[in-house]
């Protein structure tokens, strides 16, 4: 019974959705069979597929341009007080700018391809991993870096064998944050730049295919929840010794 | 999650829909929605010379980006009357959404009532519709006639349409677009087609509407069913004020950049230059029935209608 109870909340929520589809009386919301219908078709036709790969792809590569700019400037401003009192003001400048005010000039500067993706959503997620970075950095025991340097680690093996397992846990919970910020810029990047599951959901609206808009909206929910879950997934496989993963029940 | 939480959260989700559907028409003035451009000259001037306040008509005029967000918009009961290309209203007589036309829009031809244009840059490479294979091209609206147009002629070249990426752009943003480089080419409108020629721009494709037919109703002025069903004395009253300004548009054409420099953000001499569509309170049907069974052919949508199911059928409507 406990196991079900997800599924029972699943199920008020499409019965009452069914119930105030029918009160409604207009098209504009159709009945969770409907949409259930549309979108199986758009999954067997490949458009929801190709759409939210689409999206997905998007979502990837301002993540990648956002690990691999907040990262290593979070851990360094972690590290070096001169770093940190250079940066900061200029970051908390800019840190408060809505990532879609972006949208429009990285349109007119770059054009309608892969750049203003990179741009728009690796600024959107740069934040939450240079934060955590900096966080972890500033956090590192000074005695585990004393303990390997005493015993004769060189640099190198410092980096690789201490500082990097001593950050990880606090950059994952970094990505955690900054995953679900990257998808939602991202798909309001496609509704301007004209890609992907954004510009589908708008298309369709466009086009009053209400049922396949509602199937599309649907899918891209699914898509973020396949995100989070394989990033926990991972986060438990690689990081099963940190203690906060430790506090998960025992594995059967 | 424990039961209270359930109960509220289930809560939550039940008055957010409540609040969806609210439509509230009452002594309110009659709200219509309509594109800033040269197609609207109707409503431009049924204000200013009176026709609606002589039908005893108390209208608020609403200025929005496209036919489809219009649609919507009337869809959700913001407003009462839109004004909307014809491509998107057959769309949503197919999926179920009744909008009747109320009055005639804007008619356009290929020769001198030409108003929609296909421009690139002056110095783009782009030669022929089919080079759009692979380029991104701005439209107003997604899915509208525009959009449409620039499928056909590019299947036409026998290309494929879906390799052409649309992208939406209000019209007053395209030149900007156009000439940052951000799209290749874009679909146009007076006024903003004659000024942006006059900047340097180049035609690529002088009239993509031809497609649809020698003279073409791209837009008229629409309502739901049930709006229109509710208020037929407002349906007729509008419609009266509408043909009066077809009327005196066909009678006084030198007075119309005057109308247009005060309604849209046309410079008074240019407004002189540009093209403006014909209007009629008439209405060529098998011509309409044509650009449906167009539409449906290009798979825009799933199948053909009669033309009369688009027409109020309270009012009148003499063949153009």
């Amino acid at each position: 019974m406990t196991r079900l109870r997800p599924l029972i909340g699943l199920l008020a929520a499409a019965l009452l959705w069914e119930a105030a589809s029918r009160a409604a009386g207009t098209r504009a919301m159709p009945t969770p069979g409907e949409i259930a219908s549309a979108f199986v078709d758009l999954v067997l036709n490949g458009t929801l597929l190709r759409a939210l790969g689409l999206t997905l792809g998007h979502t990837t590569l301002g993540l990648g341009a956002a690990i691999s700019l907040g990262v290593p400037l979070g851990l360094w401003m972690g590290c070096s007080r001169t770093a940190r009192a250079l940066l900061t003001p200029t970051m908390e400048l800019v840190r408060p700018l809505p990532p879609p005010a972006l949208i429009p000039p990285a349109m007119l500067l770059l054009g309608f391809g892969p750049a203003m993706y990179v741009t728009v959503v690796g600024f959107a997620a740069c934040f939450p991993l240079l934060l955590a970075a900096m966080d972890a950095g500033r956090a590192m025991p000074a005695p585990l870096l004393d303990t390997a340097r005493s015993l004769g680690a060189g640099r190198l093996r410092i980096a690789t064998r201490v500082i990097a397992p001593a950050c990880l846990p606090g950059l994952a919970t970094g990505l955690r944050t900054a995953l679900p910020v990257a998808l939602i810029v991202a798909v309001l990047t496609e509704m301007v730049g004209g890609d992907g599951a954004g510009r589908l959901i708008l298309r369709l609206q466009r086009t009053w295919r209400i049922p396949e808009m509602y199937a599309c909206v649907i899918g891209l929910g699914l898509a973020g929840w396949a995100l989070a879950a394989g990033l926990s997934f991972l986060e438990r496989r690689i990081l099963f010794w940190a203690p906060a993963y430790q506090r998960l029940p025992p594995q059967p | 999650m424990s039961l209270p939480h359930r109960v509220l959260s289930l809560l939550f989700v039940f008055l957010s829909l409540c609040c969806l559907p609210v439509a509230a028409w009452g002594a309110q003035p009659l709200r219509i929605g309509y594109i800033p451009i040269a197609d609207c000259l109707q409503l431009y001037v049924a204000v200013e010379q009176g026709f609606f306040a002589a039908e005893g008509l108390n209208v608020e005029t609403r200025p929005m980006q496209g036919g489809p967000i219009l649609s919507l918009a009337v869809e959700a009961g913001e407003l009462n009357i839109g004004w909307s290309n014809v491509i998107s209203l057959f769309q949503a007589q197919t999926q179920g959404f009744s909008f009747v036309l109320l009055a005639p829009g804007a008619l356009e031809d290929d020769g001198p009532h030409l108003t929609h244009s296909l421009l690139v840059r002056g110095d783009s490479p782009l030669q022929t519709v089919g080079d759009l294979a692979g380029r991104t091209v701005a439209v107003n609206a997604l899915g509208n006639v525009n959009d449409l147009a620039v499928s056909v002629l590019v299947e036409a070249t026998g290309k494929d349409p879906q390799a052409v990426r649309m992208v939406e752009i209000p019209l007053p943003d395209m030149e900007a677009a156009l000439t940052s480089g951000a799209v290749d080419a874009a679909l146009m409108a007076e006024p903003f087609l004659s000024s942006s020629l006059a900047r340097g721009t180049r035609l690529l494709v002088a009239a993509p509407h031809a497609v649809f037919g020698r003279e073409f109703m791209i837009a008229g002025w629409f309502a739901k069913a049930d709006w229109a069903a509710a208020n037929p004395g407002c349906a007729a009253a509008f419609r009266r004020a509408v043909d009066k300004a077809s009327a005196y548009i066909t009678a006084h054409p030198t007075e119309m950049p005057g109308v247009l420099a005060r309604n849209t953000k046309l410079a008074p001499n240019t407004a002189a230059t540009i093209a403006l569509p014909a209007f009629s309170s008439g209405l060529d049907q098998a011509a309409m029935q044509r650009v449906i069974d167009m539409t449906a052919v290009n798979g825009s949508i799933p199948a053909a209608f009669p033309a009369r199911n688009l027409l109020a059928p309270g009012l009148d409507w003499p063949q153009r």
